[in-house]
């Protein structure tokens, strides 16, 4: 169980030093997070970087560390390049499976055909909080560059979670993986369960968060409860077989977190304090829940004790 | 805990049909267990009101003692008539606390529910209504020529994991559920926060989770065989909660009015289906989402 946050390495890839710096910064996050190296074909001190459009330089199989990896496998392929708007825009894509079978590849029951978690980013900045992970070896969360300027849109600006089903309680289930994208151009996000159970990848879901909210959350009220403590509202996944909730993400009132500061909070369940980052209002409404409440916003998982 | 059936018009012109169909919901929320805290209605003698947009008078209607640390829970019902004289209307609100002479304190006192008042349709159509004693569903006409006059009513306290309207002792609470759909495709809902004194409010979406948007041809077949319902979750700032008076469903899977069992809250509990009557109960407003409410706790 741990965490890491970084601000430097901007994410481009104009030169082999900014390439290297950007990808190996998320590489070093799934290692502090929770996961093991399963295999690579990259060396982050040798890799070029791209020299054309949507071009991959290489690539990393991830995998959870947790004890269910012996009975339910989750395999994370990711894939660094470039993206295809320019060569010296950086691309990382992801694809959650069941099995490594080698060859850079994930198999068994898989995601779509990997999603660029980083695509066509705007080139110069980060921002000064840059960007944070935090895994617990049955799920992560990346929080990227969270307070970059770049681009009317905030198209720098992504969080991104695969995170086993997990019980009222927080534990970890063998019944699937979800996976979550919210991206700054894009007010849906994008959600889809491997429900392991009956084997299969549910279709990818696009649009509001599966949060459920105590009516539209405003901007400038206060969702503190009884016990001074601030809000929170979990995030649920429900295949055919499950209803789950997720660990790695949540929901807050903005009024109540300032951004990026990391709270103690009572959930999974009540009575269980747990730590959590709060991203601000970096995203689209749509991001934080059922109704696109205006002050409802993402939090991430940051730890399980204070 | 107790349900019952019940036929009412919809419309008419005359005072016998009106009082029925008022008489007739009344008399169901006091079959399931509610206890009439007020009134300002005969049904043997009231007149049925002769202009439009006119209540004749109203109801409150107190739920049973509520559990150690709940809140109080009342629902006015004001019988009346809608944009005819002739379109029998119900409005309801629910509120914590009740001052007398008909007005509801407390949360969820200002937010006004309206069943009915679409059309013309004076066939005697059949209703149902149910009460654990911390909750009420009513399902009014899901038969009626009128779609936007059918309507699903659910009041629902926050339930624990064993379906209970228990709060937590460290996190004193417990708020409840109203939300009223229709088969005109209207939906809109709210929750009762009595710690915080909160209304939250939502329209055009169900608090149900869907696996994906469900269209009118979507299964959600388990790998045993079983359909999967999506449980109603009632959450404030105290705590998220589960309801229990209603799950919503697949309608493709099943089929309107009829009696299922389905494991939900710690036991095996008896809800009836209404089909595509009243459909969108999800939060996602998904068109292949009906919803189905409690009628007992033993199959």
């Amino acid at each position: 169980m741990s965490n890491i946050s970084w601000s430097d390495g901007p994410p481009i890839g104009t030169t082999n030093g900014s390439f290297r710096e950007w990808g190996q910064r998320i590489s070093e996050a799934f290692d502090a997070c929770g996961c093991t190296l399963d295999s690579t074909n990259i060396d982050w001190g040798t890799v070029l970087a791209p020299d054309t459009t949507s071009q991959e330089r290489g690539w990393e199989i991830w995998r959870f560390d947790g004890a269910l990896h012996a009975t339910a496998p989750v395999y994370i392929r990711l894939g660094y390049g470039s993206a295809n708007g320019s060569a010296g825009q950086v691309r990382c894509t992801v694809q959650v499976g069941t099995t490594s079978p080698g060859g850079g590849a994930v198999g068994g029951v898989t995601s779509v055909t990997p999603i660029a978690i980083i695509t066509n980013v705007s080139s110069s900045s980060a921002g000064t909080v840059g960007s944070w992970a935090a895994g617990d070896g049955d799920g992560i969360v990346l929080a990227l560059y969270v307070d970059s300027l770049e681009g009317v849109a905030n198209t720098n600006r992504r969080v991104f979670v695969i995170d086993r089903h997990r019980d009222a309680d927080g534990v970890a289930l063998d019944t699937g993986v979800a996976i979550y994208l919210a991206t700054g151009p894009d007010a849906a996000v994008h959600q889809q369960h491997l429900d392991f159970t009956a084997g299969v990848a549910d279709a990818v879901r696009s649009g509001r968060a599966p949060c459920i909210t105590d009516g539209l959350i405003e901007t400038a009220a206060t969702y503190v409860n009884g016990l001074g403590q601030a809000s929170v509202w979990p995030w649920r996944g429900v295949t055919n077989n499950k209803h789950s909730l997720s660990k790695m993400i949540c929901t807050y009132a903005q009024f109540d977190i300032p951004f990026a500061a990391i709270q103690d909070v009572e959930w999974l369940p009540l009575g269980t304090v747990r730590t959590i980052r709060a991203t601000g209002g970096f995203l689209s409404s749509s991001h934080a829940d059922w109704l696109a409440s205006p002050g409802a916003r993402i939090a991430t998982w940051w730890a399980d004790t204070p | 805990m107790a349900h019952t059936e019940f036929t009412v018009p919809l419309s008419g012109s005359d005072n016998e049909s009106w009082r029925d169909w008022g008489g007739r919901i009344s008399q169901a929320l006091d079959d399931v267990g509610l206890t009439l805290a007020e009134s300002t209605i005969n049904w043997t003698t009231v007149s049925r009101p002769v202009n439009s947009g006119t209540d004749a008078g109203y109801e409150v209607w107190e739920f049973p003692a509520p559990p150690s640390g709940g809140c109080p829970l009342f629902l006015r019902v004001r019988y009346g008539t809608a944009a005819s004289s002739t379109y029998f209307r119900m409005r309801v609100e629910t509120g914590s606390g009740w001052a007398g002479s008909g007005v509801l304190t407390g949360v969820g006192s200002s937010v006004t529910h309206t069943i009915g008042g679409d059309g013309t349709d004076a066939t005697y159509r059949e209703c149902w209504m149910s009460s654990d004693g911390d909750g009420l569903a009513f399902v009014y006409c899901p038969a009626s020529s009128q779609a936007a006059a059918r309507a699903v009513l659910l009041i629902d306290r926050q339930r624990n994991d064993a379906g209970t309207a228990e709060p937590r002792a460290d996190h004193p609470n417990t708020g409840y559920l109203r939300h009223v759909a229709t088969g005109g495709g209207s939906s809109a809902g709210m929750v009762g926060d009595p710690v915080a004194n909160a209304t939250g409010l939502w329209s055009s979406r169900y608090p149900a989770i869907p696996p994906g948007v469900l269209t009118t041809t979507t299964s959600l077949l388990s790998e045993t065989g079983k359909m999967r319902m999506l449980p109603t979750i009632i959450a404030n700032r105290q705590g998220e909660y589960w309801g229990k008076m209603a799950l919503a469903y697949p309608i493709f899977d099943q089929v309107g009015d009829d009696l299922i069992n389905v494991d939900h809250l710690g036991a095996t509990r008896t809800y009836r289906t209404v089909g595509s009557a009243v459909a969108g109960f999800t939060a996602d407003a998904s068109p292949g989402a009906g919803v189905a409410i409690w009628w007992e706790d033993t199959p």
